[in-house]
């Protein structure tokens, strides 16, 4: 097994809620117990349908949130509790690559001072010719031209911003980078380029990358390992050819059964969940899924389902599957 | 890398200036407060006679070859009078409105950065000063302090904050939950960091746009504070004590209520107008 770059061990992150002035306090329970861990030099997909934590996940681990519970440990360092001012310097360690390459970039800086700004907040270059210089070569990198550091991120196409986005979070030369729908803001055309770019990217910089999407597709092309979430948890993790190849929590059977084929004449049985993600201010006992199941038993309304090892890197928490352990 | 390169140089200042040059109401309102800031520097050295200087031949004179504006009723030049009053009318505006405008912008940076009780307390503070209608504050203020023209400076001060106050709180909470802000703290930026390099110049326009339109609000409370025998205090050269005094002789001598209230409403109007071509300008939805 690989060196892991990141454990998450038990995470939870809850939003509290309070209805009305005297109300009780309720929580939504946006990641409720998630154990994952991310090998160096791979990219982890993490795929689910909205409002299932996927973001949440990805913000608790860069500490954009706060953590309700549960340890985080990033190159062998416990981060999840540690205060904001201990873990400033370990910040530059993992970058995010945010959704809106719109609203990311501050309208009131050049490109330049974006992409130099990571690098004076950590002091990593002593005179201002090397930002500059560093500037440059990171603009190359990700395929604009010299000239562009002068300019407003209002004069840039989405694609090119989120070019810009990359390149700021690569300033750092972070271990890791968490990447949260980056391509789900932009045209089909320009997705692929930048998907390119950061699998280019990856391979060159031998980068560890979390690739949260829901795009199942854009998923599969880019990762090697992903993990399926539903209300919280994980309910699936795998390398890419055993989950996309053999799903075996219904839940993925039903995501993957949802994605559809581009071919018209081809007609296939397809297993369409019903009815809507439940509420993450109360949700079902047992198994989170058994309201949406078809294959729904006794068992998964009362106990929670626990991790099942179906191959060496595949795994599945359902009660389908427990008799075969 | 050098700046020179880049042919079409673009800058929110250059945009900002290219926009300005169209509000002409604005960009004439700006030279008429020119000529007036020219006079509040050089008003001793320009205006035809002394401003204490009696003529009690030829009181309550109207305007005139020798007395442009006519003479008081101690023959004193009203010109002159008038010229010297700007120095005074535009200090006051001036200091009271930035002393406002500094401390307002403190309090609204903490109060939308740092929420909690901090937010609660400068909100309550500035929702009790709002409560008052600003000129019955000012009163209120002066009956502590006394009259006088520092203290004039302070009750416009404390009237004004409150605007400002609200105005950055606004901009900073929206500011504060946008994804640059998010991905600057990702970034490992420190508050202070977050707070003046990108909370603070998102502020900024509103905030020289509310400068602008108070100057003249403070300069109107200003007058109507020595009008009513709080602020300055007889001989000073003040517009709302010569408008004061003139209203004793407003039958028979017009002039010494014209004057004043019209140097008054133009100098108020003049940054009304400014304001509003900044405010404009600096408008980044209104393009062009």
């Amino acid at each position: 097994m690989s060196d892991d770059i990141l454990k998450i061990r038990d995470l939870k992150v809850y939003y509290p809620v309070r209805k009305g002035m005297m109300g009780k306090v309720q929580y939504v329970k946006a990641v409720d117990g998630v154990t994952l861990n991310v090998h160096k030099g791979e990219v982890l997909g993490i795929v689910g349908e909205s409002g299932c934590g996927k973001s949440t996940l990805g913000k608790a681990v860069c500490k954009l949130i706060p953590v309700t519970d549960g340890e985080i440990e990033l190159n062998g360092l416990e981060i999840a509790k540690m205060n904001e001012k201990d873990l400033r310097p370990h910040r530059k360690e993992i970058q995010m690559i945010f959704q809106d390459p719109y609203a990311s970039l501050n309208p009131r800086m050049t490109v330049h001072d974006i992409i130099a700004e990571p690098m004076e907040i950590h002091n990593m270059y002593s005179s201002k010719e090397e930002v500059d210089t560093k500037v440059v070569e990171l603009l190359n990198e990700v395929g604009l031209d010299d000239y562009h550091a002068q300019r407003y991120p209002h004069e840039f196409s989405g694609g090119q911003r989120q070019r810009i986005g990359i390149a700021r979070a690569l300033a750092t030369e972070p271990d890791l980078i968490i990447a949260d729908e980056p391509v789900s803001a932009l045209d089909v055309s320009i997705q692929s380029q930048v998907l390119n770019l950061l699998s280019k990217l990856l391979k060159e910089r031998n980068l560890t990358m979390i690739f949260i999407a829901h795009d199942l597709s854009v998923v599969e092309h880019i990762s090697n390992r992903v993990v399926v979430m539903y209300l919280g948890n994980v309910v699936e993790e795998g390398t890419r050819e055993e989950l996309y190849g053999q799903p075996m929590h219904p839940y993925t059977q039903a995501l993957l059964d949802a994605h559809p084929i581009p071919d018209p004449t081809v007609r296939k049985e397809r297993v369409l969940l019903e009815g809507t993600i439940p509420s993450a201010l109360n949700p079902p006992s047992g198994c989170k899924f058994h309201t949406r199941c078809k294959k729904c038993m006794a068992i998964c309304k009362e106990k929670e389902p626990e991790k099942i090892q179906i191959t060496e890197n595949h795994s599945v928490y359902c009660h389908l599957y427990a008799e075969k352990q | 890398m050098s700046k020179d390169n880049n042919k079409v140089k673009f800058s929110r200042f250059n945009d900002f200036l290219r926009k300005f040059r169209k509000q002409k109401s604005a960009i004439f309102a700006l030279v008429i407060l020119l000529i007036l800031v020219l006079i509040a520097i050089f008003c001793y050295q320009i205006a035809p006679y002394g401003i204490n200087e009696y003529d009690y031949s030829s009181v309550l004179q109207g305007p005139s070859a020798a007395h442009w504006f006519g003479t008081d009723e101690f023959g004193r030049d009203l010109f002159s009078r008038i010229l010297c009053g700007t120095r005074i009318s535009l200090t006051v505006g001036l200091c009271a409105v930035t002393v406002g405008a500094i401390s307002g912008t403190v309090l609204g940076l903490i109060a939308g950065y740092y929420g909690g009780i901090a937010e609660s307390l400068i909100m309550r503070m500035c929702d009790v000063l709002f409560a008052f209608p600003g000129i019955i504050l000012a009163i209120a203020i002066i009956a502590i302090l006394g009259s006088g023209m520092t203290n004039v400076v302070i009750a416009v001060a404390v009237f004004s904050m409150p605007t400002f106050c609200r105005l950055v709180r606004s901009s900073v909470l929206a500011t504060k939950e946008s994804v640059y802000v998010q991905a600057e703290r990702s970034l490992g930026a420190t508050d202070s960091r977050i707070l003046f390099k990108h909370i603070l110049p998102a502020a900024f326009p509103n905030i020289i746009v509310q400068y602008t339109m108070s100057i003249g609000n403070s300069i109107m409370t200003a007058s109507s504070l020595s009008f009513l025998g709080m602020g300055a205090q007889a001989p000073t050269p003040e517009w709302g004590l010569i408008l004061s005094t003139g209203r004793t002789y407003m039958v028979n001598a017009v002039h010494m209520m014209l004057f004043p209230g019209l140097a008054i409403f133009i100098t108020v109007l003049c940054f009304n107008l400014l304001g509003d071509g900044l405010r404009d300008a600096l408008d980044p939805k209104l393009s062009d």
